[in-house]
């Protein structure tokens, strides 16, 4: 976070706040979505930034203060997880992963917030996407970018569901190429298992 | 395991046997596991991308001022209200014997000013009554206002008064007050005084206590500043008065591709189709605040024939030919 937005949030200038929810609204969305359905997320990033707005007069906005905000969402999510698990069956794959997952972002917070600030890295990402095939592009975007499954962009492209998964794979494997595989912490290696 | 069956278990969308199938694969070795959470972290890569679009981000910013704003009313509210019930509690040990008219005097009137230029103000009061506040109306009531249930109105508001023949509500505007039994009616205050009946029965007063009129549902009252006489008695549309605090917008000049965007906003959905097929055509549109998806869809279609899926959170939409 800079200095400069820092500095306007300890003022309490309101364009301060307008610019941290610019900035860390798809942020903290992403980070939201690891553990919740997107409606959830959504209503507690917004009880994030409600939190930071109502008690600005005690916080303390300094260097920390980005992890103090991804920490806040945390607690947030926690909640909510806490209590949905009235209404799921505790047994389901769904709910045993959801449990698993939870552990494993409290371990590695700092590291998941640390790739989910990073903009080159993303921005790396789709800057790559762009070079791609104009077919496997497009099916690298509705799958990717507006989560839709084989089976629908299939049948919106009007093409068989193993070309479309065929086109998956070759774009993952040209982004693997691209990407020096430290920094993205081999992400995409899953999709060269099969 | 294919990585389309893990990005359909992320994304919760598997039938229950393939999601058995993912979670045994993950637990099968650390290998596995560690290649899931990659793959999650590439969704929430994605999903920082996804809602960073400058719609999304103008509407979670709005939200934010409009809830910090009605936060802020509702803050002056419920203070009102503890204020109102201490003093009431340190008042009753030594003022009973004092009249009680006579110490309701001293209760000081409190205001709710709509300021928002764009928003309808709604509130409930603490008898159940709903206020919808036009903007630039102020309301004013006081601290025993459950005992005396009156009030005072500058500007346009609408009343849907909690029925309470104990305790009858009184509109007071500058020209006229308004005695209601239970009902909802619009009232706009200027050089005039205009009170539009939706349904119940109220009765228009002077300062003095002299009855005016009585309004029947669908009838429009005007009383007249300077002389403080009844200067019409009609039946209305009642409707087209009292519409505005659906908080109705409207759109002038926007485009179909305007309009897809504004959908995919309000209904948080995302909208496929081809800009392409469809005109660059200026329209004015307005809507309500309750209009639903399926509505909204079959306005586009009034636009230009459209046929259209829903499927979950995407809309498809086509071009009739």
């Amino acid at each position: 976070m800079d200095s400069e937005l820092l500095q306007g949030l300890s003022q309490r200038r309101q364009e301060a706040f307008d610019r941290l929810i610019r900035e860390y609204y798809p942020r903290l969305m992403g980070y939201a979505r690891l553990l919740l359905d997107e409606e959830n997320a959504r209503d507690i990033v917004q009880e994030v930034f409600l939190y930071v707005w109502e008690h600005r007069s005690r916080l303390h906005f300094t260097a920390g203060f980005q992890s103090y905000l991804f920490r806040i969402c945390h607690s947030r999510m926690l909640d909510t997880i806490k209590r949905r698990r009235l209404f799921e069956n505790q047994e389901s794959p769904y709910s045993l992963q959801l449990q698993e997952d939870a552990a494993w972002l409290a371990r590695n917070n700092d590291d998941i917030v640390r790739t989910i600030c990073n903009k080159e890295l993303l921005e790396r990402i789709l800057s790559l996407t762009d070079e791609l095939p104009e077919k496997r592009r497009e099916v690298f975007r509705l799958s990717l970018l507006h989560d839709m499954s084989n089976a629908e962009i299939s049948e919106l492209l009007d093409i068989p569901r193993r070309t479309v998964e065929g086109h998956l794979y070759h774009a993952l494997r040209f982004l693997r190429a691209r990407i020096p595989k430290e920094e993205l912490l081999l992400l995409m290696s899953v999709f060269l298992l099969r | 395991m294919s990585p389309s069956k893990i990005l359909e278990f992320i994304n919760r969308r598997c039938d229950a046997d393939t999601a058995a199938e993912v979670r045994a694969w993950i637990t099968r070795s650390d290998e596995n596991r560690a290649e899931y959470l990659r793959l999650k972290q590439l969704c929430a890569l994605k999903d920082v991308h996804r809602h960073s679009g400058s719609s999304e981000l103008e509407g979670a910013t709005r939200k934010f001022h409009t809830e910090i704003a009605q936060r802020r009313r509702v803050g002056h509210l419920r203070r009102l209200v503890y204020t109102a019930s201490s003093v009431a509690a340190l008042l009753a040990v030594g003022l009973f014997a004092i009249g009680i008219e006579l110490y309701s005097e001293r209760f000081e009137w409190h205001t709710v000013a709509n300021t928002a230029t764009d928003e309808v103000l709604h509130f409930t009061l603490d008898d159940g009554t709903k206020i919808f506040l036009n903007h630039g109306a102020e309301l004013s009531f006081r601290e025993n206002f459950l005992r005396r249930r009156n009030v005072r109105l500058r500007g346009e508001a609408f009343f849907e008064v909690a029925s309470d023949p104990v305790h009858p509500f009184v509109v007071h505007t500058p020209h006229v007050n308004i005695r209601v039994l239970g009902t909802a009616f619009d009232v706009i205050t200027g050089d005039t005084t205009v009170t539009i009946l939706e349904r119940g029965r109220v009765a228009l007063e002077t300062a003095s206590g002299r009855e005016l009129a009585t309004m029947l549902p669908g009838q429009r009252a005007v009383v007249d500043g300077t002389t403080g006489q009844l200067t019409a008695l009609d039946q209305v549309q009642a409707g087209k008065y009292t519409s505005w605090r659906f908080n109705h917008e409207v759109y002038d000049r926007i485009s179909f591709a305007e309009i897809v965007r504004l959908i995919e906003e309000r209904h948080g959905v995302s909208i496929v189709y081809d800009p392409a097929a469809f005109g660059n055509t200026a329209y004015r549109l307005v809507i309500n605040d309750d209009e639903t998806l399926e509505q909204m869809l079959e306005i586009l279609n009034l636009i230009s024939p459209v046929e259209y899926t829903i499927q979950g959170e995407r809309v498809f939409l086509k071009k009739r030919p």
